[in-house]
């Protein structure tokens, strides 16, 4: 009797779930979009990209003043949820020049450092987007579509 | 002649393998079943909860039939990785068990991505910081069928009867096989 309640005890324990079977990482896409005022090459999607924890990737968009007055401009990423918030890292660079370096939930705020364009002036902005390891091991961050929108603020010389 | 007296030897023999052997086999199985019944019930007197799976959206691990048993937990200790049995608001509530792929804190919410693991679409749901999810700690494939079918009029009748009949049929062949007891007032055989 002790020797097949045993057995299915061993059973049992061999039976146990294993936690092994999420893969840890995320897809992230990046949307950007034209104004009245800015013109965005390309616009629309400028990155679609499954990451893993400490992976990077880049995504490369031209930016031009189309108005007729210089105009500085700031930017963000306001997500819906915040659950990505402290897990996705972002650097903005123009020409060389850092725009942002942080985390997401930083970029939540209009970046402090803005980009100056005289009217018809053109600019490329690179934008480095990587997943953090500080994701918890295992864990699957839901698939990140973010917009990053634009401020265009006249910008006196 | 000869061959009868070579059949009582055999006949000896089989009888003395043959019975512990059955006699072993039978209460193995009785041990078996007893532990399966305490694995599938027991834990409840302990507040965990089992209960049957229906859908194959946890292939291949867990499948149709089999149950799960969950162990009751804060949703803050649940990990990437965890099965969990939750109530779906995406479902009217009913009941779900499926892997987190993710978990974050918002206030006293707790909020969790599950998705099943042969899904490719998760569900998102979010449960009070101090109410309780079910850990699945450990499963027993196919007892689901056996639980359902002993639901069943003729289940409950056989599950019931099957097992009585087994203990009289052994009471009753221990009752024919016991040697009868000496009688007081008889006189000793003569040489």
């Amino acid at each position: 009797m002790l020797l097949g309640a045993a057995a299915v005890v061993a059973v049992l324990a061999s039976w146990a779930p294993s936690g092994a079977q999420s893969v840890a990482g995320t897809t992230v896409s990046l949307t950007m979009n034209r104004t009245a005022t800015l013109e965005i090459t390309p616009t629309g999607q400028i990155l679609a990209t499954s990451l893993q924890p400490a992976a990077a990737r880049t995504a490369q968009v031209g930016l031009r003043n189309i108005g007729e007055r210089p105009s500085q401009v700031r930017l963000r990423i306001e997500p819906v949820t915040g659950e990505a918030d402290p897990y996705l890292g972002f650097e903005i660079r123009t020409d060389g020049r850092r725009v942002f370096r942080g985390p997401l939930g930083a970029l939540r705020s209009w970046t402090g450092t803005a980009i100056h364009l005289r009217s018809g002036q053109a600019v490329r902005l690179t934008i480095r987007v990587a997943l953090l390891d500080t994701l918890p091991a295992a864990a699957e961050l839901p698939e990140q579509a973010l917009t990053i929108d634009t401020l265009e603020q006249p910008w006196a010389r | 002649m000869g061959a009868l007296s070579l059949a009582r030897p055999v006949r000896a023999v089989r009888l003395a393998v043959l019975r512990p052997l059955g006699s072993f086999t039978l209460w193995a199985a009785v041990g078996a079943a007893v532990a399966l019944a305490v694995a599938a019930a027991g834990p409840r007197l302990l507040g965990w909860q089992s209960m049957t799976v229906l859908t194959g959206s946890m292939r291949p691990l867990l499948r149709p039939g089999d149950v799960v048993v969950d162990r009751m937990i804060a949703p803050a200790s649940a990990r990437p990785g965890d099965i969990v049995t939750f109530h779906d608001p995406g479902r009217g509530g009913k009941l779900v068990t499926h892997r987190v792929r993710f978990i974050s804190r918002r206030g006293a919410m707790i909020d969790v991505v599950t998705r099943g693991d042969a899904n490719s679409v998760g569900e998102r749901w979010s449960v009070p910081a101090d109410g309780r999810i079910g850990r699945v700690e450990y499963r027993i494939p196919h007892l689901g069928y056996l639980g359902q079918w002993v639901g069943t009029p003729l289940g409950r009748l056989l599950a019931i009867v099957l097992p009585a009949l087994a203990l009289a049929i052994i009471e009753l062949r221990a009752v024919w096989r016991s040697p009868p007891a000496p009688d007081p007032g008889a006189e000793p055989a003569a040489p």
